[in-house]
């Protein structure tokens, strides 16, 4: 039936698109564990489509690699938060552009040309419900006129 | 038979939901008609695979969608809370394909330890998005335009979107096999057995794995401190004597 | 198409029961609470709109309507998406968590139909891990929610409550995996029929095992003695501080489900489920007259376990955060894996001869279980520092005064 067919596509397609997805986070953002996280979805998009290999072929072999790249993703994650800790005790943030003086010796330095301003959102008070008695209105007073 | 009754209840869901003097039992017409619409729909001959199919496409577009939401919003929490909810997507989509044990496992280990510890470290050490470095990415048309290509020359590749891929040629493989349903029973047994007969090898390095790794994130936060230290007073400062002036 | 009606009515059935459980629970603490502290609980608000007191039972009906109607503001300071999500999240994964949990079967005895599984999700054949993936999940309500709220002391509440769950999470699950190995399966269903069918129940023959999920199940409730989170005469609230309204009755019903799935666990796991010896019978399956008593009997010991939860509250002294983690790490994560090692050791090794040799394995087992329980309650006992000193180390002030003074 080819329902099972488009579903393998459709299953590595997905899997691709994490994988991308992945690849885009890891190398453009600037913040270290963000791009910890990208690497991570890296790895769904691996385990996903190991599945999805696995069960067309019915073999448990996709699903035991599955198992090992988490097993091997949570070892990852706990080495990665250990250094990425080290990394801002040392420099006190957690911005990668901090450690760029670990760059290969003949690429330019990045340097932040414009800094988009934060927009300050004015704060927004509450609106309590008005408690006590109504004033009295003047009834006449209002109807003749078009607008109050 | 259940056509009958989705009629008769569709008929009076209808009646109740149509204008008429009284309002009353809206609510209730509303409820009976979705009911009839479930029962009449569940006729149909070709829903199984078409379910399937929408469950799947609702899967898929939740995971993607929370996955581009993960890496470019500005604030890092709400990142790794999109994260998880990607995290969640591809464990359903594991179940999808009949692997229960791993879409729990995948659950309680990413999305319930890894995601949880990245939680952590960022509410303690971030600034919230007010940080500069959260504003910004390096090269942001190219590395989109490099990931897009990257997801594109995959999903031809691999996908077998071009006819005659890979996985387009193996369409005369009988897939009668992969129609066992998502909640096979024992599936648990076999994949432990596979895991322990075929696999052990992988098993028992998993194993050495985690024990390195749990070695070795002690030893990075906690190293640097001398074994060698002089014990400090262990009284409490009001009965240690007094400090001496210097 | 007669599944998904099965599994709506199952799902209305459950969701309403727990909710109602879930309010007259409170009450029942109340009265609990009450009763050992020697006065009266709640006992005036009964029918409502009239003066009959009904032994208090309109209490929670007045309670809800009270949290319903108060004004639902969110503070101008918070996170607002996370600040609403959080309780959600929580409430979502405690109401999740009962798919899984088995009620027995039933032949109903009409021609043509299968018997009914009693439960919401009938063929997970990883029952007992979903359950403990599904309270992984809980831990987010109560970190964003904390985090969420923008206010220092919530936040060092909510992270706190956050490193105990996901501390006890281990002994939790090292103690399931002592009664999944005896079973020889994850399946809810099939670690309650091997209860019933040997007739020798879990407690008997893993009571160290008994131990550790009880003291994991306490703390992952943030049930009293393991509720420095949320203890009401130190931080103010906790992690739900600057919540009211109905996002704090989701904050409470939450806590309260998590209790009641962990009774229902305890009850599972290691209390034989449904059976009883005598009344019910041994077989999986069952007409509809034993289903009943099987399902009472069931509720029964779940009511008693939670009696025990709330008598527990009122009985014991609060822990002090480290000694709480010291707990989960340095005493209850070796006693597991000792139970664990253990019913290995029996499985691979014991079980064939002795079984062979003509001795009932149920007795041999208990005797076993109960002598390892006094071991290990001795050795953890001898070894724990609380015999000697507990009061915090404070030499760590020292050093980091000296470190400070030193930069």
């Amino acid at each position: 039936m080819e329902n099972e067919l488009a579903l393998l596509n459709n299953y590595l397609v997905v899997g691709a698109m994490l994988f991308g997805i992945g690849v885009i986070g890891f190398v453009s953002r600037r913040n270290m564990i963000i791009i910890f996280l990208a690497a991570e979805m890296m790895l769904q998009g691996v385990s996903l489509s190991l599945v999805a290999w696995a069960r067309y072929h019915n073999d448990f072999g996709g699903q035991m690699f599955v198992v090992f790249i988490i097993t091997v993703a949570a070892c990852e994650a706990a080495l990665a938060l250990a250094l990425i800790l080290m990394l801002f005790r040392a420099s006190g943030s957690l911005d990668i552009a901090l450690w760029q003086h670990l760059r290969e010796a003949n690429q330019p330095a990045y340097v932040d040309e414009e800094i988009p301003e934060l927009e300050v959102k004015s704060p927004t008070w509450p609106r309590l419900v008005p408690a006590g008695r109504q004033p009295e209105l003047d009834r006449s007073d209002t109807e003749h006129r078009p607008s109050v | 038979m259940p056509t009958i009754v989705s009629i008769v209840l569709g008929a009076l869901g209808m009646w109740l939901l149509l204008p008429r003097p009284s309002l009353r039992g809206r609510l209730a017409g509303a409820a009976l008609a979705a009911a009839a619409a479930g029962l009449l729909a569940g006729q149909l001959p070709g829903l199984a695979a078409a379910l399937d199919q929408a469950l799947f496409s609702i899967l898929a577009a939740v995971t993607v969608a929370s996955a581009a939401a993960a890496v470019s919003l500005k604030n890092p929490v709400y990142c790794a809370i999109w994260f998880a909810m990607t995290v969640l997507g591809t464990a359903g989509l594991f179940l999808l394909q009949g692997a229960q044990f791993l879409a729990v496992a995948t659950i309680v280990v990413y999305a319930g330890a890894i995601v949880v510890t990245f939680l952590f470290v960022l509410m303690l050490a971030e600034p919230g998005a007010r940080a500069a470095y959260d504003r910004l990415s390096w090269e942001a048309m190219l590395s989109a335009v490099g990931g897009a290509m990257l997801i594109g020359v995959l999903s031809t590749v691999v996908g077998g979107l071009l006819a005659g891929g890979p996985a387009g040629a193996a369409a005369a493989r009988g897939e009668a096999e992969l129609a066992a349903g998502v909640l096979q029973d024992g599936h648990v047994a076999a994949l432990g057995r596979a895991m322990f007969t075929d696999y052990w090898i992988a098993v028992q390095a998993g194993g050495l794995l985690l024990l390195a790794a749990l070695v070795g994130a002690a030893a990075i936060v906690s190293g640097g401190r001398s074994p060698a230290a002089p014990e400090a007073d262990p009284r409490p400062p009001e009965d240690q004597p007094p400090a001496e002036e210097h | 198409m007669y599944l998904v009606i099965e599994s709506l009515i199952k799902i209305v059935v459950i969701i309403g029961g727990l909710m109602g459980a879930a309010a007259y629970l409170v009450l029942v603490e109340r009265r609990v609470a009450a009763w050992i502290q020697d006065r009266r609980g709640p006992n005036r608000v009964g029918i409502p709109l009239t003066e009959i007191r009904l032994f208090g039972l309109g209490q929670p009906i007045a309670d809800g309507v009270k949290f319903i109607f108060k004004e639902e503001f969110v503070p101008g300071h918070v996170d607002r998406l996370l600040y609403v999500a959080a309780p959600m999240v929580m409430f979502i994964a405690a109401i999740v968590l009962f798919a899984a949990i088995p009620f027995g079967t039933v032949d109903l005895g009409i021609a043509g139909w299968a018997p009914i599984n009693l439960v919401v999700a009938p063929g997970l054949d990883v029952g007992i891990i979903y359950i403990f993936a599904v309270s992984s999940i809980a831990v987010y309500g109560v970190l964003l929610g904390s985090w969420a709220s923008n206010n220092k002391y919530a936040f060092f509440g909510g992270v706190r409550s956050a490193a105990q769950l996901i501390s006890y999470e281990i002994p939790l699950g090292v103690a399931i995996l002592g009664v999944v190995l005896a079973t020889g399966s994850l399946r809810l269903e099939a670690i309650v029929e091997a209860q019933a069918a040997t007739g020798v129940w879990n407690v008997a023959t893993q009571p160290l095992g008994l131990l550790v999920f009880l003291v994991a199940s306490f703390a992952e409730s943030g049930r009293l003695p393991f509720d420095l989170a949320e203890s009401e005469q130190e931080l103010v609230g906790g992690f739900h501080t600057e919540y009211s309204g109905i996002k704090l009755m989701m904050y409470l019903v939450a806590e309260y489900l998590h209790m009641i799935a962990g009774s229902f666990l305890i009850v599972l796991l290691f209390f034989g489920g449904w059976h009883f010896w005598g009344l019910t019978g041994d077989g999986p399956v069952a007409g509809i007259g034993v289903a009943l008593v099987r399902i009472a009997v069931f509720l029964a010991k779940v009511l008693a376990v939670i009696l025990f939860f709330m008598i527990a509250r009122w009985s014991w002294p609060r822990f002090r955060f480290d000694q709480l983690m010291g707990l989960a790490w340095k005493v209850m994560l070796p006693l597991g894996l000792v139970n664990l090692v253990a019913v290995a050791v029996w499985i691979e090794y014991l079980r064939t001869p002795l079984v062979a040799a003509g001795l009932p394995e149920g007795l041999v087992m208990a005797v076993a279980g109960w002598l390892l329980l006094g071991v290990a309650g001795l050795a953890a006992t001898a070894a724990a520092p609380s015999a000697r000193d507990n009061r915090p180390d404070r030499s760590l002030v020292a050093r980091y005064r000296d470190a400070r003074e030193a930069r």
